[in-house]
């Protein structure tokens, strides 16, 4: 059963690769994609992914805030950052929002992400 | 015949007559050439005017003959010379008033020669001193030279005696022969006084020209006056209206003084000193024994007897006394006191040159030392709020005045509070206070000092005046008082701000140098940072969106087995370039201290560390970005020098602040022996520290560690 996923990030190119990749791959089902926290909550809220994938710097906005906004919820859904940085750069902003994984957007796969929902 | 008798007789008796008009001419003659010889012979004036007495007792006729000085301008007589001594009313050098003599008083009032014939029912002690002593009949012939008068022949008969008639004629004629010989002596008089004043003058002058201590101009001028009047005891002595008191500045005799140098006393204890500033003019004392008080008492103590002293007058106040003492038995001669106020009145200005130059330096020195301490701190560079203060602080004490503030005038008029001796704060930019701001507008507007008086209203008096640099008004020093501020505080207040323009200017400078260098590395760091974000948006975005799109390719197409791995090598490549733009994109600027701010930033740099490494951020909050960027740097540059350098097991990093500035710590505990210059980049760190107004310490002997510090202070520069 593919994960059904929402990205949010404020490159629409960006998405359209992302969006493009899963698919072509197993695992995750992209039922939306946001490129302002606003517009990432209200879908959040009307489809409830699985999983959603947070872009760390969104445009103005701060990724990890609205990571932290998402979890708060209380819905299921598991929330991801993503970034062209290192986490090894971010660990310390990440650490306490809730975000159940961080995957450096290079390295984005539909495995990789499933692995980190299940 | 009877006519012949008769004109014989007549003849006899014009003979007669004319033999006693030739003897009495010869005998004139006789005297003139006696005391025209003692004259030429530059005798000295106390035997030529006895000698003038003793010629005038013989040619009148009267043993008792006086020859008297009288002083205009203190309207008093004074004994010069004397035949009769024991039984005169006046003693010698002693000065009495005019009116109390009756024979000088008329001749002073009428200019001729006067007698007197009944001394019955004259008034006063010298009327009275003369009937006492039996004398009767006086007369008195004026010593008219240029045509004032110098003094008087007196002559006195006994009581019993009756004058020749015509004998005041006689006495006139003698006196008016003798005339030019007193002249003489008294043109001698003057001309050994002048040489002597002028001497005097020459040496206390090129004192003072060589910029001699006061001290020592007055100490001279005390010898010099001691020595012209012929005393060892003269003191230099200042008088303060406003305290009323009396300050012996300088004694010539030592130990014998009644009050010594330095001393202070009441001026009701200084008896000529009382006079002096009651009357103005010069003064003599001859008779201490009745004068209360301890300095009297001292005075008769140590053998002293008759004073004479004269106001030192400078800039038309009296500016103090100078005081002669004779010993017991000592006679001052007449006149010494107008003497020494001839001469006092010579010294006066070298007197007051002396001190007007005492305070100058005075002034120069305390602006020195102000200047000094400005520029110390300006050289320490201290912070702008700091060094305000402390010209306001220096301000009020050069001026005297309690409250000073200093001004930052900018171009559109306003005046903001830089300095205080209230103290201003380090960060704070305020408006200057209204009590000083009318002041500061008219300095503003003229360029020039400026007054307000206490207009009630807790409206305090207040002087501004401008500190001008480079030719601009670049701030303002206004003194604020609660009474009426002194009238010269204008002309001071102006001469200080002069001398600390050039300090100021200097801090000025500073600033600008600090905010230039600032500019630069804010400037260069701007820079930086956008070439990140465009990387990061850019590139680096692409760059992904193409390894993604890679990714899609291989997963979406059955390729063949070689195309597969000529696609995984591309991908491997990408990310290769991918990593490096990555770390290049780090070094250009650490994007998560701009997120996130040093705590974070420090901690994730040292879990990057090969060596363990504690952090510890006490400074909470965030800090102005080049601040934190200089901080990030320098411990950047530390932990990557301890890695490679220190063979240290442990690093600690330690960030502190307080309101004034952050100080950031990286101690290891490795061989220590680094140093700046050793190709470190920490040296190219000094130059960002620097111009943010910091300071980046290496302490690194060897076998002890290394320590490294960085100091910067927070809050804008002005």
């Amino acid at each position: 059963v593919a994960l059904s996923c929402l990205i949010v990030d404020d490159s629409k190119e960006f998405l359209a690769s992302v969006a493009g990749l899963f698919s072509s791959q197993q695992g995750l089902d992209v039922v939306g994609i946001a490129s302002t926290g606003n517009d990432a909550l209200r879908l959040m809220a009307a489809l409830s992914p699985d999983v959603v994938l947070v872009d760390v710097e969104l445009g103005d906005e701060d990724g990890i805030d609205l990571a932290r906004r998402m979890t708060m919820a209380g819905q299921a859904t598991s929330v991801i950052l993503i970034s062209l940085r290192d986490p090894s750069e971010l660990a310390e902003l990440i650490g306490g929002c809730g975000a159940a994984g961080f995957v450096r957007k290079d390295a984005i796969d539909a495995r990789t992400i499933a692995n980190l929902v299940r | 015949m009877s006519g012949q008798n008769l004109r014989g007789s007549a003849d006899n008796r014009a003979a007669a007559a004319s033999r006693e008009n030739l003897k009495e001419l010869l005998g004139e003659q006789a005297a003139l050439r006696r005391v025209a010889t003692l004259v030429a012979e530059g005798a000295d004036p106390e035997a030529l005017l006895a000698a003038i007495a003793a010629e005038a007792s013989r040619i009148i006729g009267v043993d008792a003959i006086s020859l008297i000085r009288y002083d205009g301008r203190a309207r008093t007589l004074t004994q010069i010379a004397i035949t009769y001594a024991p039984r005169a009313a006046m003693s010698v050098g002693i000065p009495w008033p005019l009116e109390q003599t009756p024979l000088g008083s008329r001749i002073v009032e009428t200019g001729q020669p006067v007698r007197i014939d009944d001394w019955t029912e004259l008034q006063g002690p010298v009327a009275a001193r003369h009937r006492a002593e039996g004398f009767g009949q006086a007369i008195g012939a004026p010593i008219l030279i240029d045509g004032l008068i110098w003094g008087y022949l007196g002559a006195y008969a006994e009581a019993s005696d009756v004058l020749p008639c015509g004998c005041e004629a006689r006495l006139a004629e003698f006196t008016q022969l003798m005339a030019t010989a007193i002249a003489n002596v008294q043109a001698r008089n003057e001309l050994r006084d002048l040489a002597e004043f002028q001497g005097a003058l020459r040496r206390v002058a090129t004192l003072v020209a060589q910029g001699a201590e006061p001290k020592a101009v007055f100490t001279t001028v005390a010898i010099e006056a001691a020595h012209i009047l012929g005393v060892g005891a003269v003191s230099l002595i200042r008088w303060d209206a406003e305290t009323q008191l009396l300050t012996k500045i300088f004694g010539t005799h030592g130990e014998r003084s009644a009050v010594p140098d330095g001393g202070q006393w009441a001026l009701a204890d200084g008896p000529e000193a009382a006079m002096i500033v009651r009357t103005g003019l010069p003064v003599r004392i001859d008779d201490w024994t009745a004068i209360p008080g301890p300095v009297a008492a001292r005075h008769r103590e140590q053998g002293f007897g008759q004073c004479v002293a004269a106001p030192i007058v400078v800039g038309g106040a009296l500016w103090g006394l100078i005081s002669a003492f004779g010993e017991a038995e000592q006679v001052l001669p007449p006149g010494s006191e107008t003497r020494l106020a001839d001469f006092t009145h010579l010294m006066a200005s070298a007197i007051s040159n002396a001190q007007a130059r005492d305070e100058l330096r005075g002034l120069a020195e305390r602006q020195g030392a102000a200047l000094r301490r400005v520029a110390t701190l300006v050289a320490q560079q201290a912070r702008p709020a700091i060094i305000f203060n402390a010209v306001a602080g220096e301000a009020s004490r050069a001026l005297g005045v309690p409250r000073v503030d200093v001004g930052r005038c900018h171009e559109d008029g306003s005046v903001t509070l830089i300095g205080s001796t209230g103290g201003v704060s380090f960060a704070a930019d305020r408006a200057f206070p209204a009590s000083g701001g009318q002041v500061a507008a008219n300095v503003m507007s003229t360029g020039r000092a400026a007054r307000t008086d206490a207009a009630g209203e807790g409206l305090p008096s207040a002087v501004g005046a401008p500190i001008m640099v480079d030719g601009a008004i670049w701030g303002v020093i206004v003194v604020l008082a609660e009474e009426p501020l002194r009238g010269d505080t204008e002309t001071r207040l102006t001469d200080f701000t002069h001398l600390v323009a050039s300090s100021i200017s200097n801090v000025q400078a500073r600033d600008n140098l600090i905010a230039s260098r600032a500019r630069i590395v804010t400037a260069s760091d701007e820079t930086r940072r956008r070439i990140e974000r465009n990387l990061h948006d850019g590139v680096q975005q692409r760059l992904v969106n193409l390894a993604l799109g890679l990714r899609r390719v291989r997963t979406r197409f059955q390729l063949p087995p070689e195309a597969q791995a000529g696609l995984e090598d591309l991908a491997g490549d990408l990310d290769d370039v991918l990593e490096e733009i990555r770390i290049f994109s780090q070094g250009l600027h650490p994007a998560l201290l701009a997120r996130a701010g040093l705590g974070p930033s420090l901690r994730e740099l040292a879990r990057r560390s090969s060596i363990p490494v504690t952090v510890n951020v006490a400074a909470a909050g965030r800090f102005p970005e080049p601040i934190e960027t200089a901080v990030y740097y320098v411990v950047s540059e530390a932990l990557a020098n301890a890695a490679k350098h220190s063979r240290a097991g442990e690093v600690t990093v330690t960030v502190a602040s307080g309101a004034r500035k952050i100080r950031a710590t990286v101690a290891d505990d490795g061989t220590g022996g680094a140093v700046l210059s050793h190709g470190s980049g920490l040296i190219g760190l000094v130059d960002r520290v620097e111009a943010l107004g910091g300071r980046l310490t290496l302490d690194s002997r060897p076998g002890q560690g290394t320590t490294i510090s960085v100091e910067l202070p927070l809050g804008g520069s002005s």
